[in-house]
């Protein structure tokens, strides 16, 4: 796979690539935010590894412009920004993952196995749970009139839910989902995302469809009961 | 509060003290130029009917003794109710034949007599002001006498006691109020100063005490307490400042150092020594993030709000699934685990997810951490009216009665035996805040050697 590694500390950067490189990845590097955003837009990567923190442009602001020119590749913030303000700012700005610093390798090499295997959706067709439709090509959800872009991983758990619209979706099963059976991701990093996810599907004044069951796990449903 | 109200009360008893010393000052003074006037007033009165008395002797000279006795008796008769008496210088009387009273009246005794003179006499209980006076009627020295009673004056001078005693409790009350409304008044601005002193914590240092304009004491109180809470403030901000910036300097070096272990750690020729050491490092990498984490979460609970995400929390599905989490560890731990929860009903409150589910993770894990295998750790949560409560049991080594009131202190390690226990002895104070934050109540009670039990109260949402 082909990844970039947008990183200004050299260090973290080459002990980085070296891993990568020993799992078989080719890896190229960006030690700013400027580069990050040229390399990311010009090359065409399987994965962007992007740190916060950068000279010249923050890494917020470099994913939000790649997602504005429609360039959806996969891209795992890992930032030495901890607080849920930041984590949360960071999926809003168009990340598909994140990880603060400092990381286990481990993690953050089955993040990336993760991100590479949420390839663009199999299904062309468009799936409807009553007034919402989701097209999983575009990487899209409407609601109304209204229209919201989903990152990948969100694609996936979307695809998740609503092919069991109505049922329970158990943890582990969005988990499986959204980054496959060898990565390990907490209840709470789950909730992070579903949280992003509801905020897209539902706005202030609409009918609550992303439902949290108690103790198992997430649905999609019209009500309550 | 407490000192407000003395200070009143000092201000009303001063006050009252003062006013009512002046108003005995004032009817002590009344009173004694009252009397002397009166006296005086008498005393005149009484000379003047001497004079009279006199000039009816005198003109009388040329008469007979007897007619000279009619006069006076008629004179007699008419002032002073009789207490009239003419006497010899010996001190027998002038005339045998006087008014009743002057007979009976107990004279003073005229030996010595030279100049006019005035005294008291006691006479059947009543006492009386007499006049002497030695006078030349013709060619006899005779003393005249006459006398009046006090107790017309006594009455007025009665009634005028009577009169201030009575107006002691309306004066007191006076002065009492009056020190009081002074009081108050004075004092009112403090009341809401120390509304607002007792509101500034350091998560709200920007606020300010209210500007008064009242060129006085207060003023320059509220001026200087506005002064140091602006430089608390701008202290505060630089060690806030300065906790996030070696936060992010310090992830920046231990980031390098675990992913350069772990990268080492993949390298195939690795000898079993370095692995170990670089083992080691990672080990020690993620302690120090931990305590890192613990450490950055303190600095901006203290930072006010800390980073909440305020939203309705099911705490009864939170609890579930945090003891699902514990249940693999207690098993590992030969612990058993009972959970009780209300069955399908959600206790709702308005909190931070991630906050509530590490604050019933530290409770639990506390709980497992400090009590040996084949013990018994409990969780239950009970919805009451208005409230939720959570009570995290075990049946551990317990916590001595003298530790128990440091337990929620930060790095507070109750005992020195329990020092092999991982942990960065943060997380009870982390534990604390984040109640704290959900206007919640975390208490303990603890046993030593049978167990203890961290019991937490949660006002219910909307509340």
């Amino acid at each position: 796979m082909r990844i970039l590694v947008v990183e200004d500390k050299r260090a973290l950067a080459e002990n980085l690539g070296r891993a990568l490189e020993i799992e078989g990845h080719s890896v190229a590097y960006a030690a700013d935010g400027e580069i990050g955003l040229r390399l990311g837009r010009s090359t065409q990567f399987d994965v962007i590894l992007l740190d916060v923190m950068l000279p010249l442009m923050d890494g917020f602001t470099v994913i939000r412009k790649l997602r504005e020119e429609e360039i959806h590749t996969q891209t795992i913030i890992i930032s030495a920004r901890d607080s849920m303000r930041d984590v949360v700012y960071g999926l809003d700005a168009g990340a598909d993952d994140y990880l603060t610093k400092p990381f286990s390798l481990e993690v953050l090499l089955a993040k990336v196995r993760a991100a590479a295997r949420r390839v663009p959706a199999q299904e062309k067709q468009a799936l409807q749970f009553e007034d919402l439709i989701f097209r999983p090509a575009q990487y899209q959800i409407q609601r109304g009139e209204r229209v919201e872009t989903l990152t990948r991983t969100e694609c996936a758990l979307m695809q998740a839910l609503i092919r069991r619209a109505r049922q329970v979706v158990p943890h582990g099963v969005l988990i499986e989902e959204g980054w496959g059976s060898d990565c390990d991701v907490s209840f709470d990093s789950l909730y992070v995302f579903i949280r992003a996810l509801r905020g897209k599907i539902t706005h202030k004044g609409e009918i609550e469809l992303l439902h949290t069951v108690r103790g198992a796990g997430y649905s999609l449903r019209s009500t309550r009961s | 509060m407490r000192e407000r109200w003395s200070i009143s009360l000092r201000l009303t008893l001063w006050f009252g003290s003062f006013f009512f010393l002046g108003w005995l000052l004032f009817g002590v003074t009344m009173w004694l130029n009252l009397s002397t006037t009166l006296r005086a007033e008498r005393d005149q009165t009484l000379s003047r009917r001497i004079d009279r008395f006199q000039e009816v002797l005198g003109n009388a000279q040329h008469e007979v003794q007897s007619e000279r006795l009619g006069d006076f008796l008629e004179f007699s008769r008419a002032t002073g109710n009789g207490l009239n008496e003419v006497f010899r210088p010996d001190g027998n009387r002038e005339f045998s034949n006087t008014t009743p009273a002057a007979k009976k009246f107990p004279w003073p005794s005229l030996i010595g007599m030279q100049a006019e003179k005035y005294s008291l006499v006691v006479s059947g209980g009543q006492s009386y002001r007499v006049l002497l006076r030695p006078v030349n009627v013709g060619n006899r020295s005779l003393v005249l006498a006459c006398a009046a009673s006090e107790s017309p004056n006594r009455l007025v001078l009665g009634r005028f006691l009577v009169g201030l005693g009575a107006s002691v409790p309306v004066f007191l009350l006076l002065g009492s109020a009056g020190g009081y409304l002074v009081g108050r008044r004075a004092l009112s601005p403090v009341d809401e100063i120390t509304r607002r002193v007792q509101s500034i914590s350091i998560g709200n240092l920007s606020e300010r005490l209210p500007a008064l304009n009242s060129r006085d004491e207060l003023q320059r109180l509220t001026e200087t307490s506005n002064a140091m809470l602006e430089r608390l403030e701008s202290s505060v901000l630089r060690i806030r400042q300065f906790t996030a910036d070696a936060s992010h300097e310090l992830r920046a070096p231990l980031s390098i150092i675990r992913t350069s272990s772990e990268v080492a750690l993949r390298e195939p020729q690795l000898g079993g020594e370095s692995r170990k050491t670089l083992l080691g490092i990672v080990g020690e990498v993620e302690r120090a993030t931990a305590l890192l984490n613990d450490m950055l979460t303190l600095a901006r609970a203290d930072a006010a709000h800390g980073d909440l995400l305020w939203e309705p929390v099911d705490l009864a599905g939170l609890a579930e699934e945090v003891c699902e989490t514990a249940t693999p560890r207690a098993q590992q731990c030969e612990l058993s685990f009972a959970i009780s929860l209300p069955h399908d009903q959600p206790a709702m409150i308005m909190g931070d997810l991630f906050a509530l589910r590490r604050l019933l993770w530290t409770l639990i894990d506390n709980a497992m951490k400090y009590t040996p295998h084949g013990g018994a750790v409990g969780l239950s949560l009970t919805a009451e009216a208005g409230s939720v409560v959570v009570e995290v049991t075990d049946s551990g080594i317990g916590i001595a009665a003298k530790d128990l009131p440091y337990i929620f202190d930060r790095f507070y390690r109750a005992d020195p035996s329990r020092g092999d226990v991982e942990g960065t002895g943060l997380g009870l104070a982390i534990a604390k805040w984040i109640a704290q934050m959900h206007k919640a109540e975390l208490t303990v009670s603890s046993e030593p050697g049978h167990g203890s039990t961290f019991c937490l109260t949660f006002p219910l949402a909307g509340k």
